[in-house]
C-alpha cells in the first residue's frame, strides 16, 4: 500500500520542519521519499489547508492491566453514559468515558490522531494480564512500564548496596515480563501500605523492613537505568503526591537526581499533583512557579503535566495510601484497593473536579502553569494522567488552552474566585505554537521515549504514523473551538501505513505492536548468579512458579523487543 | 405424617467435584450427587435410616434424593449438593441479581417410597429428552493420540478450580497421561480422567434423534442456528481460556446476542458489590505472606479449593507468618462444615441471615451500640468478640463463598461484607477475596471487562455492549423464554440452573461445545465435542486474585478434536457468511 | 386522542422499544408511528411490523393516549422518558417501564417486570398486578441522587426486592408484599407496603420513611427504636397504627435520618424493643 499526502502544511520538529507545504510518501508501513512513488498507483489524500503531524505519542495513560480492569467493574455507571456502535468487519463495540474499554481507547486515541500510547504501571505478576489487554487495543502501538519501587528484590539490592545486581535482577524482569521502562510510585509506599500505613511518606523517611529511604531507591534505580542503557529514564510519581505542601519534596527529588550523568536522568509524572503549595487544602497554592524554574534552569529533568479536566475522572494509581486517603474526602462512596505480593499496592476512587472547587481549580491552574512556564516544550508533554485528572478524550481542549490564552480566560471566569486570585495563570501569555504543540505531543514524548528513529518524525524511515487535522495554520489558529474540532476527529490517521480513521471516523481496525526492551549490557556471569539468587527466593516470597511468572513472547500479539546494549 | 420442615442449602462437594469431571451422564455420578445431608436427629424425626430416598419439597417443586447422614450437626437444616435433581426444586426468582436462591430456602422433607430417578429418568420426566444411544455420545475411552515416549511436564497450571496451583507435574507416557503429582484429588481426576467418557464426534438431531456428522456439517448447522435467531444466548465461558472468551464476546457481537458467563450463578452478587462499593483485594501471596487472621465467610475450602488452606490461607508457610499456629481462623457458615472444627472461633449464623450479621459486625466495629440480643442467631457479646479480633488483627483476610453470593441478600450482602473491609482499614490491613469456582470464571469477567466494559450479562441487541444482572443473565432469559436460541460452550446449566430456566433452555434450539457429552448436550440439537483447555490445548486462566497464568498443551486431544477457539473461529466465520457482513 | 397497538403474535425474544411514548407519537402520522424503529433481538424492525397500530395521533404529547391490546412482557423501555399523556396496557409489560419518566401517567392491567418507574422524575403509575425488582430504583453502580426525584408508583400486586432502591423523594405504595430490601440506600420520599415484607427493609437508608403494615421477620442492627406512632401518614391517607418507629440506617450516617415503621399488631416478635423505649 502506497500512499501520497499532498499539499499539507507539515510539522515534523525532530527534522525541523515547521509548518512548509511538503508531499509525505508512505510505502510498506514506512515513510518514504513521496518522489519515489507513482501518484498512479498511490492514494492519494489531498492535505491542502491541512495540518500534517507525526502520530501523537502519549508517554503516560492508564489504558490497560488489573487496575484499570478493576476501574471498569466499579463504574458501570461511565459504561452506560459512553459506547461504540460495532461495525462488523469495520470496528468493534466498546463503551466507557473515564474507564474505556479496549477498542473505545484504540478507536478514540485513533481519532485524535494519536498512534503510540504508553501504559505506565503495571505490576509485574500480574503484566500478564496488561498484555492481554494491550494486545486488545485496536490501532494502537504501546508498551509498559513495571512498577519496581516495592518489589522486594530491588529493596533488598539496593539496601545491600548491591546495584550491579540490582540491574542484573531488573534486566532479567524487564525481559521476564516484556516491560519497557521503570515505574516508581510514591517510592517504597507499597511495602509500608502492606501494614497499613505509608500516606506522606517523604523522601529520606525510612522504610523500616528494608532500612533503606526513598531517595535511596529512586537514586539506586537511576543509577540501574543508566547502567542497563534504558531508553527512557526512571519514571517517577514523587513521594507525597496529592499533599498540600508537596512541592518541595518534588524539587528535593529532582534535586537528588543531579549530577547522575547527561541528558535526561528523570521523569517526573503528572507533576500537577506534585505541584503543591500551602500547609492544608484551603490554603492551597500553586508550586508550579518553583517546579519550573528548577526545569529551567536544569537539563536533567522532564515532566508530564497531569492537568486537571473538570469533569468526572476516575482516579487509579498504585499510590495505595493516598487513594485510601482520597477515598475519605469525596462524597462518591466507592474505593477499590488492590495490592500485589512482593511488589505492588494500588487504589481506584472515583472523583470529580468541579470548577467551583477552590482546591480542584488551584489544581487546573497548576497544570497549565507547569506547562506555560517551563521553557523547553521538549521536556514537558500534555497528559492527563488518564483517566485520573480526567479522560484522554479531552486532549484537544488542553491543546486549545496551551494555545490559545483566551481559551483560558473562557475557564477562568468561571472557576473560584479565590483560587482565581491565587494564580499565577491569569498573568501568563504565552501561547504555544503549532510547533510547539507537535514538539509536546510527539516528538518529545517520542524522543522521551528513546523512540525517536521511528516514532514522533516523518522523516524516511520512521514508521508511517501520521496525522491529517482539518486546520489551516495559517488561519484557524485564533479559534479555540476550532482548535478543539481539528484535534477531535482528525481529518486523516494513518497508523503503519494504513489508514485507520477517515472524516473523523473509525476506517479499519487493525492491531498494533508492544515494545519492550531486552538488554544485554551485563556480564552472563553476573545475570545468571543473580537469576539463580531469584529462583531461591521466588518459591518462599511469591505463590507462583519461578516459569509461570515469564511470559512468553508468543504472549503477545506483535511482540517488538527493543534489544539495548550487546 | 407431618414433614419436617428445614432449611435447604445447596452447594459444591468434592464427590461432585471429583464425579462431574469424569462425566455426569454415569450412575456413579448420581449415586454421588442426588443425595441430601441430614442430621442424624432429622433423620431420627423422620424415623428413617441413612441411605433411604426422601421427597424433598419447596415452593417450586419436589424431587426424590438419597438421604445421607450429615458429618457435621446441624438440625433442622439439609445440605444437598449442586446437581440437575435439587434444582428441581430451586426457584428462577433472582432479586434483580440475576442470581437464583441456592441457599436458605425453606423446604419440608418427607419419608417416601419412590426411589431415586437416574439421570435418563430425571431428564426424561422433567424436560422431555430423550438422552439418546451412548455408542454415539461417549466413548469409554479416547483413544490416545501422540507419540510414543516419556515426557514430564513440570509446573502444570491445574485447569479445576479458582486456586490454579501451577505446581503440577504430569507424566506422559506414550501420548497418554500416566500420573499427577502434587495436584489435589479433583485436579488429577481431570487430568487423569481426560480421555474417559469423551465425546469424539460431532452430532446433530436429525428427526429427534441424534446423527454422527462431520465437522463441517456440524458447524454449519449450529451456524445456520445463529445466524437464523433473532436473539441468542451464548453462555458457559469459565471453563475455558480467555481466548476462546474473546472470541465468545465476538461472535455475541456479531449476532447481537447476549453473552453471559457462569459468574451469574456463582460470584455475580460479588461483581454487583464491587459495582457499587469497590473492594479491598490482595493476590493469595500477599494474604499467605502476611495474614494472621483469616476468615472463611460460607466458603468451605475442604469441598471446594482443596489445596487453598495449604498453599495461600490457613496451613500455609508465608514469609512474615510461618504457619497455623500463628494465624487465628475463623470459620461462619450456616452448618458445622469441616472447615468449622479447625477454626479458632466457629459461628453459625442462620441461613439467610449473612446480611444482618455482617451489620452487626459494621457496627460493633464501628463501635455503635447493637440493640438487639442476638442477631442472625448470634449473640452480640460474640460478634463484639469478632469484632475486636478482627480490628487488633495485623493483617486480616476473608475468603467469601457462594456460601454468601448464593444465599438471600445478594449483592446487597456483598456491599456489605465489602464494607465491612473497607471499615476494617480504617483500624488495620483488611482484604478480601472471593473464593471462585470454576478456573478461569476470572478470566471470563477479565476479558469481558476489558472488551465489554462488564463482567458478565451483556446483551448486544444494539451493537454495543449493555448489561443489567436483572435482564441479561442466564437465569432471569431463560425463566422468561427471552431468547430464540442458545451456544452453551464449556458449561453444564441443565445440571446447573433451576429448573424452570433449565426447562426453557430445552425448548430452543440448542448448541453444546463440550469436551464431554454433558447433561445440556442431552438436550442439544448440535453437539461439538473440544478439547480440554488446560490439558489437551494452551491458553490463559486467571486465578481468584487477578493473578493470570499460562495453561499448558500436555498432551494432544482426541484425533478430530479441535479446541474451542478453533470451533468459535469457524462459527464466527460461517455466522458472517450466513449473516452476509 | 387514543393511538391503539395490538401485537401481531406472540412475541419470542426481548424487543427493546423505548419509541413507545406520548413524546415520540405526538406530532406523528399513523404512517411514521408505524415506521418508527424497534429492535426485535437484534434485528431492526419497525414498529408496524410488531403491531398493529390504529387511532388518531395528536399534535400535543399531554392529549396523546396510547393503549397496547394485549401483553408485552418481552417488551422493554415502553414510557421511558415520557413527559406527558398515558399510556395503558391491558397486560403484562417488561423491564425498565416508565424509566426515567417526568410525567404523565401509565397503567397496567397486568404484571410488570425489572425496573419499574426506576429513576423517575415524575408522574404517575399504577400496576394492577406485581412488579419485579427495583421498583422506582437508581441503576447499579450509581451513587448519590440519581434515584427516583418524585412522582407515585402504586402496585396492586406484590413487589419484588429493593423497592425504592436509592430513591430521593416520591411515593410508593405496595399494596401486596414485598421482596427484601425495600428502601435501600433511601434518601428521601416514602414507601408503603401493606402486606408482608420479606426482610431487611431500609438497609443504608439516609432520609425518608418505609411503612410496612404487615410481618418483618427482623430489623437491621443499624436501627434504633425511636418510638410508638398511632398513625402513619402516606399522601395524605392516615394508616392506622400502632407502629414501632425505628431510625437508621447508623452503618450509612450516624445521624440516623431514615425512618421505619413497623406495624405493632403484625409484628409480635419486636415487642422486646418496647423495653428500650421506656428506659429512655
Amino acid at each position: 500500500m502506497e500512499i501520497i499526502i499532498k499539499g499539507g502544511y507539515v510539522f515534523d520538529p525532530i527534522n525541523g520542519v515547521k509548518g512548509e507545504k511538503l508531499d509525505i510518501g508512505v510505502k510498506d508501513g514506512k515513510i518514504v521519499d513521496p518522489s519515489k512513488l507513482d501518484e498512479r498507483n498511490a492514494k492519494v489524500i489531498d492535505a491542502r489547508g491541512k495540518t500534517v503531524m507525526p502520530g501523537g505519542v502519549d508517554i503516560h495513560s492508564h489504558i490497560a492491566g488489573p487496575k484499570v480492569n478493576v476501574g471498569r467493574l466499579l463504574r458501570p455507571e461511565d459504561h452506560y453514559i459512553s459506547f461504540i456502535k460495532a461495525i462488523t468487519g469495520v470496528k468493534r463495540s466498546g463503551t466507557g468515558k473515564t474507564t474505556p474499554t479496549v477498542a473505545s481507547i484504540g478507536y478514540r486515541y485513533a481519532r485524535m490522531g494519536w498512534t503510540t500510547v504508553i501504559e505506565p504501571a503495571t505490576p509485574p505478576l500480574k503484566t500478564r494480564h496488561t498484555h492481554e489487554e494491550l494486545n486488545d487495543i485496536p490501532i494502537l502501538d504501546k508498551a509498559c512500564f513495571p512498577l519496581v519501587d516495592s518489589n522486594w528484590f530491588i529493596l533488598d539490592y539496593i539496601s545491600k548496596g548491591e546495584i550491579e545486581k540490582c540491574a542484573a535482577f531488573v534486566a532479567w524482569l524487564l525481559d521476564a515480563i516484556k516491560g519497557y521502562a521503570l515505574k516508581l510510585v510514591d517510592p517504597g509506599v507499597a511495602e509500608l501500605w502492606s501494614q497499613g500505613k505509608g500516606y506522606g511518606l517523604d523522601l529520606d523517611d525510612e522504610i523500616p523492613s528494608f532500612g533503606i529511604t526513598p531517595r535511596e531507591i529512586i537514586t539506586g534505580l537511576c543509577k540501574v537505568n543508566r547502567m542497563l542503557k534504558l531508553p527512557h529514564s526512571i519514571h517517577v510519581h514523587c513521594n507525597r503526591l496529592g499533599i498540600p505542601g508537596n512541592y518541595s519534596t518534588t524539587l528535593e527529588t529532582m534535586r537528588a537526581l543531579e549530577g547522575m550523568g547527561d541528558g535526561i536522568t528523570i521523569h517526573i509524572t503528572h507533576a500537577q499533583f506534585n505541584s503543591y503549595k500551602g500547609d492544608n487544602w484551603p490554603a492551597l497554592r500553586s508550586g508550579a512557579p518553583e517546579i519550573a524554574d528548577y526545569v529551567n534552569a536544569h537539563e536533567h529533568v522532564s515532566i508530564d503535566m497531569g492537568q486537571v479536566i473538570f469533569g468526572g475522572a476516575t482516579t487509579m494509581t498504585a499510590d495505595a495510601p493516598f487513594e485510601f486517603a482520597l477515598f475519605h474526602m469525596t462524597p462518591i462512596r466507592k474505593w477499590a484497593g488492590s495490592e500485589v505480593e512482593v511488589e505492588s499496592a494500588s487504589g481506584i476512587v472515583p472523583f470529580k473536579y468541579k470548577k467551583k472547587s477552590i482546591v480542584n481549580a488551584v489544581q487546573w491552574c497548576i497544570g497549565l502553569e507547569l506547562a506555560l512556564l517551563i521553557k523547553d516544550p521538549w521536556r514537558v508533554i500534555p497528559t492527563t494522567d488518564h483517566p485520573n485528572g480526567g479522560p484522554f478524550t479531552r486532549y484537544p481542549r488542553l491543546i486549545s488552552w496551551l494555545m490559545s490564552k483566551k481559551a483560558r480566560e473562557e475557564v477562568l471566569e468561571k472557576i473560584n474566585k479565590t483560587a482565581r486570585r491565587r494564580s499565577v495563570l491569569p498573568d501568563i501569555d504565552r501561547e504555544y505554537s503549532l510547533y510547539e504543540i507537535a514538539i509536546s505531543t510527539r516528538a518529545a514524548p517520542a524522543k522521551l521515549l528513546g523512540l525517536e528513529d521511528r516514532k514522533g518524525q516523518l522523516g524516511e524511515g520512521a514508521d508511517a504514523d501520521i496525522a491529517i487535522y482539518d486546520l489551516d495554520p495559517t488561519k484557524d489558529l485564533n479559534d479555540p473551538d476550532r482548535i478543539v474540532k481539528a484535534f477531535k476527529y482528525a481529518y486523516c490517521t494513518i497508523k503503519n501505513g494504513e489508514t485507520v480513521v477517515m472524516n473523523g471516523k473509525i476506517a479499519k481496525t487493525s492491531y498494533g505492536r508492544t515494545f519492550y526492551v531486552k538488554s544485554s549490557v551485563l556480564d552472563e556471569e553476573l545475570m545468571k548468579g543473580v537469576v539463580s539468587e531469584v529462583k531461591q527466593k521466588f518459591k518462599e516470597w511469591y505463590t507462583v512458579q519461578f516459569s509461570n511468572y515469564i511470559i512468553d513472547e508468543s504472549e503477545i500479539r506483535h511482540p517488538e523487543p527493543l534489544v539495548m546494549g550487546g | 405424617m407431618n414433614p419436617l420442615k428445614v432449611v435447604l442449602v445447596t452447594g459444591r462437594t468434592v464427590e461432585q467435584g471429583i464425579e462431574g469431571e469424569a462425566g455426569k451422564l454415569r450412575e456413579k455420578y448420581a449415586k454421588k450427587v442426588a443425595v441430601v445431608e441430614l442430621d442424624a436427629k432429622d433423620l431420627k424425626l423422620l424415623g428413617i435410616d441413612e441411605g433411604r430416598p426422601v421427597l424433598i419439597k419447596t415452593l417450586h417443586g419436589e424431587v426424590v434424593l438419597r438421604a445421607i447422614a450429615a458429618k457435621g450437626r446441624h438440625p433442622g437444616i439439609v445440605f444437598a449438593p449442586m446437581s440437575p435433581w435439587i434444582n428441581i426444586v430451586i426457584g428462577s426468582e433472582t432479586d434483580g441479581s440475576g442470581m437464583p436462591t441456592f441457599k436458605g430456602i425453606e423446604a419440608e422433607v418427607y419419608p417416601t417410597d419412590e426411589r431415586v430417578l437416574s439421570i435418563e429418568e430425571l431428564l426424561k420426566k422433567y424436560y422431555g429428552q430423550e438422552i439418546s444411544s451412548s455408542e454415539l455420545t461417549s466413548q469409554e475411552l479416547a483413544p490416545k493420540n501422540g507419540s510414543g515416549g516419556e515426557q514430564l511436564f513440570k509446573d502444570v497450571v491445574c485447569p479445576f478450580c479458582g486456586c490454579l496451583c501451577d505446581d503440577v507435574e504430569v507424566l506422559v507416557r506414550n501420548g497418554a497421561i500416566v500420573e499427577v503429582r502434587k495436584a489435589c484429588a479433583i485436579g488429577s481426576a481431570k487430568f487423569l480422567g481426560h480421555r474417559k467418557e469423551r465425546a469424539l464426534h460431532p452430532l446433530v438431531r436429525k428427526g429427534g434423534t441424534f446423527v454422527k456428522v462431520s465437522l463441517n456439517e456440524a458447524i454449519e448447522e449450529a451456524a445456520k442456528i445463529l445466524a437464523n435467531s433473532k436473539y441468542s444466548l451464548l453462555y458457559g465461558w469459565s471453563s475455558t481460556s480467555i481466548q476462546a472468551n474473546a472470541l465468545g464476546i465476538e461472535l455475541a457481537e456479531i449476532l447481537g446476542g447476549v453473552i453471559d458467563n457462569t459468574t451469574s450463578v456463582c460470584h455475580g452478587p460479588t461483581v454487583l458489590g464491587v459495582q457499587g462499593v469497590g473492594t479491598v483485594r490482595a493476590t493469595l501471596g500477599q494474604i499467605r505472606n502476611r495474614a494472621d487472621l483469616i476468615v472463611y465467610w460460607g466458603s468451605n475450602p475442604l469441598n471446594a479449593h482443596l489445596r487453598h488452606l495449604m498453599r495461600y490461607s490457613a496451613l500455609a508457610k508465608g514469609v512474615f507468618v510461618p504457619g497455623r499456629k500463628q494465624r487465628k481462623v475463623v470459620v461462619i457458615d450456616v452448618r458445622e462444615t469441616p472447615m468449622a472444627k479447625m477454626a479458632d472461633l466457629f459461628i453459625k449464623v442462620k441461613p439467610g441471615q449473612d446480611y444482618e450479621l455482617i451489620s452487626a459486625l459494621r457496627m460493633a466495629v464501628k463501635e455503635l451500640d447493637i440493640e438487639a440480643e442476638e442477631v442472625a442467631g448470634v449473640p452480640v457479646e460474640k460478634i463484639y468478640q469478632l469484632a475486636e479480633i478482627m480490628r487488633t488483627a495485623k493483617f486480616g483476610a476473608v475468603f467469601f463463598g457462594v456460601g454468601v453470593t448464593m444465599s438471600p441478600g445478594k449483592d446487597e450482602t456483598l456491599e456489605n461484607i465489602i464494607r465491612l473491609v473497607q471499615d476494617l482499614n480504617e483500624w488495620t490491613k483488611f482484604v478480601l477475596c472471593p473464593m471462585r469456582g470454576h478456573f478461569n470464571v476470572t478470566g471470563a469477567c477479565n476479558v469481558s471487562l476489558w472488551m465489554t466494559g462488564y463482567a458478565f450479562g451483556i446483551d448486544y441487541m444494539r451493537k454495543f455492549p449493555r448489561h443489567d444482572a436483572a435482564i441479561w443473565t442466564v437465569t432471569e432469559l431463560l425463566s422468561n423464554e427471552d431468547v430464540d436460541a442458545a451456544l452453551i460452550v464449556a458449561s453444564d446449566p441443565l445440571a446447573h440452573l433451576p429448573k424452570r430456566a433449565a426447562e426453557n433452555l430445552t425448548k430452543i434450539p440448542l448448541i453444546v461445545v463440550d469436551p464431554r457429552f454433558n447433561v445440556t448436550a442431552a438436550a442439544a440439537r448440535v453437539f461439538i465435542p473440544s478439547s480440554f483447555v488446560g490439558i489437551e490445548k494452551e491458553g490463559t486462566a486467571y486465578r481468584m486474585d487477578g493473578v493470570s497464568l499460562r495453561l499448558k498443551k500436555v498432551v494432544d486431544p482426541p484425533e478430530g478434536v479441535i479446541s474451542d477457539e478453533e470451533i468459535l473461529s469457524l462459527l464466527i466465520d460461517r455466522v458472517k457468511k450466513l449473516r452476509g457482513v | 386522542m387514543t393511538v391503539t397497538l395490538i401485537p401481531k403474535e406472540p412475541f419470542k425474544v426481548l424487543i427493546d422499544a423505548k419509541c413507545i411514548t406520548p413524546d415520540e407519537f405526538a406530532g406523528k402520522s399513523l404512517e411514521e408511528i408505524n415506521s418508527l424503529e424497534v429492535y426485535e433481538g437484534s434485528l431492526v424492525r419497525k414498529l408496524g411490523d410488531l403491531f398493529v397500530i390504529k387511532g388518531d395521533p395528536e399534535d400535543n404529547v399531554d392529549e396523546t393516549r396510547i393503549v397496547i391490546e394485549g401483553d408485552v412482557w418481552k417488551v422493554c423501555r415502553i414510557g421511558e422518558k415520557m413527559s406527558g399523556g398515558s399510556i395503558l396496557i391491558k397486560g403484562s409489560a417488561g423491564h425498565y417501564l416508565g424509566r426515567w419518566m417526568q410525567g404523565g401517567r401509565i397503567e397496567v392491567r397486568g404484571n410488570v417486570r425489572s425496573w419499574l418507574g426506576a429513576e423517575m422524575q415524575d408522574g404517575t403509575i399504577e400496576v394492577f398486578g406485581n412488579a419485579g425488582s427495583f421498583v422506582g430504583g437508581r441503576l447499579r453502580g450509581k451513587v448519590g441522587k440519581k434515584g427516583m426525584k418524585k412522582g407515585y408508583i402504586i402496585i396492586h400486586g406484590s413487589a419484588g426486592a429493593r423497592v425504592g432502591h436509592g430513591m430521593v423523594k416520591g411515593t410508593i405504595i405496595i399494596d401486596g408484599n414485598s421482596g427484601p430490601f425495600p428502601g435501600s440506600e433511601m434518601m428521601g420520599g416514602k414507601i408503603l407496603i401493606r402486606g408482608d415484607c420479606e426482610g431487611k427493609a431500609g438497609a443504608n437508608m439516609i432520609g425518608g420513611s418505609v411503612i410496612i403494615c404487615g410481618r418483618l421477620p427482623s430489623v437491621l442492627p443499624g436501627f434504633y427504636i425511636d418510638d410508638i406512632a398511632p398513625k402513619a401518614k402516606v399522601k395524605k391517607e392516615k394508616i392506622e397504627g400502632p407502629f414501632y418507629v425505628f431510625v437508621g440506617d447508623a452503618l450509612a450516617s450516624r445521624i440516623c435520618g431514615g425512618r421505619l415503621y413497623i406495624h405493632k399488631a403484625s409484628n409480635p416478635h419486636l415487642k422486646v424493643y418496647e423495653e428500650l423505649l421506656e428506659e429512655v
